[in-house]
């Protein structure tokens, strides 16, 4: 799972954004994380596994092992679709 | 992303992608540049100029208070640019290079996008620009028709 070339993550107004640089940027159709997904994004950029992310979520977080899997296959899937990925 | 974007908050980020080769689309507002850009219905996609801006372009500048603008230029002076919204009759002057943040490469209403180099946009501003003695005759007779019905 590696995100691609371009795509960065940025703290602003109290939201983090995701912007793909040297692309545009549409103040009002911007891609935004939550708390969450923001450390799921940090965590996929340091490499880790699917597994590896739900585990750390689960503990940060103090959540259950299934709640933390379902939340990152969620982030995975709409990262997906926004075609994020390589 | 529903809550109200404070510019400010957002500048950064419009800068790095500038920056990057990018573009950003912004949302009109203010009627400062009515009747060309309509507050909140008109979009614009900026871009970092590639080439020194010239009159007629319409830029996008930070003042020196921290106020983010997006007017046209008027004339080209060697001290910088002297900007004016199209609703507007007073200029803006210098407005040097180092503030304009990007510039204006298309607009859109209605859901189209439209080049600001193509042949009507240019006549548009060329005309609009250069007819401001006209409306600016105007407001006056109107000022001094609202203070004689005040009495």
């Amino acid at each position: 799972m590696k995100i691609k070339d371009g795509f960065v993550m940025r703290e602003a107004g109290g939201c983090f954004v995701i912007m793909n640089l040297g692309s545009e940027l549409n103040l009002g159709k911007m891609f935004t994380l939550n708390e969450t997904g923001a450390f799921i994004w940090k965590s996929i950029e340091k490499g880790l596994s699917q597994g590896e992310i739900a585990k750390k979520l689960s503990e940060e977080y103090n959540v259950d092992a299934e709640t933390a899997q379902k939340d990152v296959e969620g982030f995975i899937c709409k990262m997906k679709e926004a075609d994020v990925f390589e | 992303m529903n809550k109200e974007i404070r510019l400010e908050d957002f500048f950064p980020l419009i800068d790095e992608q500038l920056n990057s080769g990018g573009s950003a689309v912004l949302t009109i507002h203010g009627t400062s540049m009515q009747p060309f850009l309509i507050d909140r219905k008109d979009s614009v996609r900026l871009e970092k100029p590639s080439s020194t801006p010239k009159k007629y372009d319409v830029i996008f500048y930070r003042r020196d208070n921290g106020d983010f603008i997006l007017h046209r230029i008027v004339k080209v002076k060697g001290g910088g640019f002297v900007c004016r919204g199209d609703n507007q009759v007073d200029d803006e002057f210098p407005v040097v290079a180092e503030r304009v943040i990007g510039i204006v490469t298309q607009y859109n209403r209605g859901g189209d996008w439209k080049n600001m180099d193509c042949f009507s946009q240019r006549c548009f501003a060329f005309l609009w620009v250069n007819t401001m003695i006209l409306r600016k005759i105007k407001r006056k007779i109107f000022s001094l028709f609202k203070v004689r019905r005040l009495k």
